[in-house]
């Protein structure tokens, strides 16, 4: 960043904080210090107030979301049944049914939305995403093979989409794996695996009756249906451990961005913090496939909504993860309510991530004319 | 082969929600007692014993709604029939169709539950998906899981209508159905004595709608055969592959046709819901090919109606529209 | 961060020099490809899911008679080699196109929102328009093609002229939306969803070639498009600033690219359905054998395209006998090793 607008951002700073005791403590450090330590705060002021709304907007939806459904009951029913005064059907309508669904939106939403941002990062590229790297593609063949092959049980499924997730993601890293993993390398054999699978499951399809054609689809697109609390709280401790590891690979990650030389000279050790990075981005998306099917379009656009939004550089995690969260929990009401059927959570994430993201493009291209 | 495999696994878990529905249906029918003081009994479903009204009133019916609809129920809410089943249904049975409430290609299940159903019926495959919840339906309702296939569709279907107090239905369709069979099995008994019958379908799943890429022949005891088995006639491949048990045919290209059909006397072409050619077959009668093809000019290839829903009174169609279909044969006259 | 990140800097050297025997290597290899492609084109007609002596395939082809095995031939194994050519060289050219264009190795047809478009139109077609033949719905997908693209293009239009980045990310969020549309229409209409399943595995059998025949003048069009271009392109593969004082005229050169790989692109999907690998790996792997240079790479790409799509179309008819896979499952198959033991072999830099 020039001095030009590290000074401004500097003013910026001190303009809408005031903070003068911070100037007054920083005065007797060296002025490369002072001023990284500025762009620092000032970066992550703006991600404070970003999430801050963010969380807020969260927290709207969750209470609108929790109010609406075609059990009719009053917010007076849901306030009640919430603090525990209410028994029988209403109790169940609220607490058993849609309070996990809410709280499965905003836990799948936000992991979906660092998973992209860690796949953004590392292969430097706006277009990655887990799916980059086959996990998509794999866990969709995994369900698949269960449902028409097998037959076999909802956990059967869950298993059969994980290992197959996995085993691709495994399968892409050592095709991409020579002396290292390279990015360009590591989207190609993402590329041929992941067309590969896909193929695979498009013909999987085709020789399904059309019942089993229909339901794997239906997997496919990824649903909150019937979500319960088991589910949200295995996924949620799995995926609260992962944010938290992705939280300590954040700055080894924030420097891998700017190459794998320039990220070694500052101590990085460049091929296990992108295998760690990597690893939490699979086991992040990996999570929710297991709950809710593969919700699409969530990690791809979140981090890129969160960059503009937060108006970082980089990728940032917090902002990532609400966008996600206020997505999921937006795109699942609209799915839910608005839609003329109920719909699969992932159609809707998929029109509204893109839709969104085709907007923001499109004003910007209106503001440079 | 991967078409319908096998759909009766599940025993082990069936069992272990057997407690669990056991408990549920206490409580759901706790909750519903102040209403109604009915009487309820055992039900064996693919789910466990289960506690279900003898007369059920409000039924929510999960799965193909034109399964439920041929029992002559009325159910308050279900997946409404829509796309290729419409054409299909009775004037009476669009009626229904339109009168329950729709509780979605996801189960709703605050729907399901606005609806204060007393029994809950699902019979589907897809149950095995995050979407069917098996505990919430139970706490609604009584909840009963009936899956069908072709193997064991006469039986599931008779289960089905016993679980919704339609027996009586059932029963006269099911005995129409077999009157009829042993009809036409008696009136071309000769002629089917003496001749042997190939069946071909097109999915356009399968298949492209326009395109006749490839054709799928049909096994006995499949899709479009398996009435023609009550009627009497016989189906080749007799012997079909014995490897895959629950093979319903197999896919030809248009260039095997003509070998692989040569040893059939008749061939079975699949009509539609109007009584035309069905679209996706089409294009083979189009085809130089299948003009090529001894039977055709000969008058032996036939047009029979093939509605593939599990139920009597779709196969009563099929065989009123078969009997039809072997009187236009040169033999029959 | 942007999409021109991965793309390795233009090797000068190669271009500068362009030694005879470069040339040469270049022009030999051309031919091999094109032999490779005739030999492929006669197994094609010859091989296929029943055995059918060559006597009696010759006799198909210039002694006809009504007799089936004959019209196995003339009436399918000769039109479906046709399209494959056709579809081939469409989508190869395509590919080389749209990466030209983006300097994206991520960049395929499909990014533009092309197949997106063409499948959104063919469920509305089959759903709500009840359209049930391919001839029917080529239009509806070829018009779906088109539109899409030329909101992208839209899209991705500033002052400065169109911009590639903007333009790849408005592909995927149309393409996205569309999708996501045209599942949930799917969905709920089972029936458009079963028609719909083998039409999103792209397959060249059993489209007549009366399908073919009004497809070819775009075709042809864009073919003249493509040449025009290839220099320019090739120009702008240095950087735009350098195209410019080159005397490129940037923009004009975009949008031409553009309608000629939308043309392209949208006819194949019309007459093939989604055939994904194709655009994707051919002009990569063209790329890799002969370096920058636009034109050698758009004349390998139109007779490597072809030849993978009939090897594929082939393996496809005998690997599952007497059941046959759509090509547009194959290609994937026999594209895709390629690619990633290429992506191997080379050193780091792809582009």
């Amino acid at each position: 960043m020039s001095a030009g607008a590290s000074s401004r951002s500097r003013l910026a700073h001190t303009h809408l904080t005031g903070a003068a005791p911070a100037e007054r403590v920083d005065f007797g450090r060296r002025v490369l210090v002072l001023r990284r330590w500025k762009v620092a705060v000032r970066v992550e002021w703006r991600s404070v107030t970003v999430c801050a709304g963010l969380a807020l907007a969260v927290a709207c939806m969750a209470v609108l979301a929790l109010m609406t459904g075609s059990y009719q009951l009053s917010p007076g029913q849901v306030v009640s049944a919430l603090t525990g005064g209410e028994t029988g059907l209403v109790h169940d309508v609220v607490v058993e049914w849609r309070l996990p669904r809410v709280a499965a939106a905003v836990v799948f939403g936000a992991a979906l939305g660092v998973s992209g941002a860690v796949f953004q990062s590392i292969l430097r590229n706006p277009l990655a995403d887990p799916s980059v790297i086959g996990f998509s593609q794999g866990s969709y063949t995994g369900a698949l093979i269960v449902i028409l092959v097998v037959n076999g049980t909802y956990q059967q499924l869950v298993g059969g989409a994980l290992l197959g997730g996995m085993a691709t993601a495994v399968a892409v890293y050592a095709l991409a794996y020579r002396r290292g993993v390279q990015g360009f390398r590591l989207i190609i054999a993402g590329i041929g695996v992941s067309a590969m699978l896909g193929s695979l499951n498009t013909w999987l399809i085709l020789k399904a009756d059309l019942d089993q054609a229909m339901s794997a689809a239906a997997w496919g697109a990824g649903s909150l249906n019937g979500v319960a609390w088991n589910q949200v709280i295995i996924g949620g401790v799995c995926i609260a451990a992962l944010l938290l590891v992705a939280g300590m690979l954040s700055r080894p990650m924030r420097q891998l961005e700017l190459g794998d030389e320039a990220a070694a000279s500052q101590g990085v050790r460049v091929s296990p913090a992108r295998l760690g990075l990597v690893v939490v981005g699979v086991a992040l998306t990996a999570t929710v496939t297991a709950a809710s099917g593969p919700i699409a379009f969530i990690s791809l656009v979140a981090p890129q909504i969160a960059r503009r939004l937060a108006r970082t550089g980089g990728i940032t995690f917090a902002p990532a993860a609400f966008v996600g969260a206020l997505l999921c929990l937006a795109a699942d009401y609209i799915a839910q309510h608005v839609a003329p059927t109920p719909l699969p959570v992932g159609i809707i994430t998929v029109m509204l991530g893109g839709g969104y993201l085709g907007w923001l493009l499109f004003t910007e291209a209106r503001r440079r004319l | 082969m991967i078409t319908a495999p096998p759909r009766r696994r599940g025993a082990a878990p069936a069992a272990v929600l057997l407690g669990v529905a056991l408990v549920l249906t206490a409580c759901g029918s706790d909750a519903d007692a102040g209403t109604r003081a009915d009487e309820t009994r055992s039900f064996e479903a693919d789910n466990g014993t289960i506690e279900i009204p003898v007369d059920p009133q409000r039924i929510v019916a999960i799965g193909s709604a034109a399964t439920y609809l041929s029992l002559g129920m009325e159910p308050v809410g279900m997946p409404r029939a829509s796309g290729s089943e419409l054409p299909w249904l009775s004037a009476e049975e669009k009626q229904i169709n339109e009168a329950a409430v729709d509780t979605g290609e996801e189960v709703d299940y605050e729907t399901v539950a606005s609806l204060e159903p007393d029994l809950i019926v699902v019979h589907e495959p897809s149950h095995i998906l995050p979407g069917y919840n098996e505990e919430r339906f139970q706490s609604i309702a009584p909840t009963v899981y009936i899956e069908q296939d072709t193997a064991n569709w006469k039986s599931q279907y008779e289960r089905l209508a016993d679980a919704v107090g339609e027996l009586d239905n059932f029963e006269a369709d099911k005995t129409e159905y077999e009157t009829l069979a042993a009809d036409v099995k008696d009136e071309y008994a000769d002629l089917l004595d003496s001749t042997t019958f190939m069946v071909l379908n097109r999915w356009s799943g399968g298949t492209n709608p326009g395109e006749t890429g490839t054709i799928f022949l049909e096994y006995p005891d499949s899709f479009c055969t398996n009435y023609a088995g009550d009627a009497g006639l016989k189906i080749l491949p007799d012997s079909p592959p014995t490897s895959e048990e629950e093979d319903t045919g197999k896919d030809l290209s248009m260039e095997q046709l003509s070998d692989t059909v040569a040893d059939a006397d008749v061939l079975i072409y699949p009509l539609g819901p109007d009584g035309s050619v069905k679209p996706e077959f089409a294009p083979v009668l189009d085809s130089n090919i299948w003009k090529s093809l001894p039977q055709v000019p000969d008058g032996r290839a036939i047009g029979v109606q093939c509605r593939t829903i599990y139920t009597y009174s779709a196969k009563i169609s099929n065989l009123e529209s078969l009997e039809e279909a072997l009187a236009t044969l040169p033999e029959a006259g | 961060m942007t999409l021109t990140d991965m793309e390795g800097a233009a090797t000068l050297d190669t271009r500068v020099a362009a030694p005879v025997s470069h040339r040469r290597r270049r022009v030999v290899g051309l031919a091999a490809a094109l032999v490779a492609l005739m030999v492929l084109t006669v197994l094609s007609v010859m091989v296929g899911s029943k055995a059918i002596p060559v006597a009696v395939i010759w006799d198909a082809l210039f002694d006809p008679s009504p007799d089936a095995d004959q019209f196995a031939v003339r009436d399918y194994r000769l039109p479906r080699t046709i399209v494959g050519l056709a579809v081939g060289i469409a989508l190869g050219l395509s590919g080389a196109l749209i990466q030209a264009l983006t300097r994206n190795p991520l960049a395929d047809p499909g990014i533009l929102g092309v197949h997106a478009g063409a499948s959104f139109a063919v469920t509305l077609a089959v759903g709500w328009l009840g359209v049930r033949d391919i001839q029917g719905y080529m239009w509806f997908a070829f018009a779906g093609a088109l539109l899409v693209t030329l909101m992208v293009l839209a899209l991705g239009a500033t002052r400065q002229g169109s911009s590639p980045v903007v333009m790849v990310l408005a592909g995927v969020c149309l393409g996205a939306v569309l999708g996501g549309a045209r599942e949930a229409l799917q969905l709920t209409d089972p029936e458009a969803f079963d028609a719909m399943r083998n039409w999103n595995a792209g397959s060249i059998a059993g489209r007549p070639l009366e399908l073919l025949w009004p497809i070819l003048p775009f075709f042809a069009l864009a073919l003249v498009l493509t040449f025009v271009v290839a220099g320019p392109l090739n120009a702008m593969a240095l950087g735009d600033e350098l195209a410019a004082a080159q005397g490129v005229q940037l923009a004009r050169t975009r949008v031409l690219a553009i309608i000629a790989l939308t043309l392209l692109a949208g006819g194949a999907t019309a007459i093939a359905g989604p055939i994904g690998f194709v655009g994707l790996m051919v002009p990569h792997v063209a790329r890799w054998i002969v370096g920058p240079h636009q034109r050698w790479i758009f004349a390998y790409s139109l007779l490597l395209a072809p030849s993978l799509l009939l090897v594929s179309d082939i393996l496809g008819r005998v690997v599952l006998r007497p059941g046959e896979i759509q090509v547009g499952i194959v290609t994937a198959f026999v594209g895709a090793p390629v690619l990633i033991a290429l992506v191997r072999r080379k050193k780091a830099s792809g582009l």
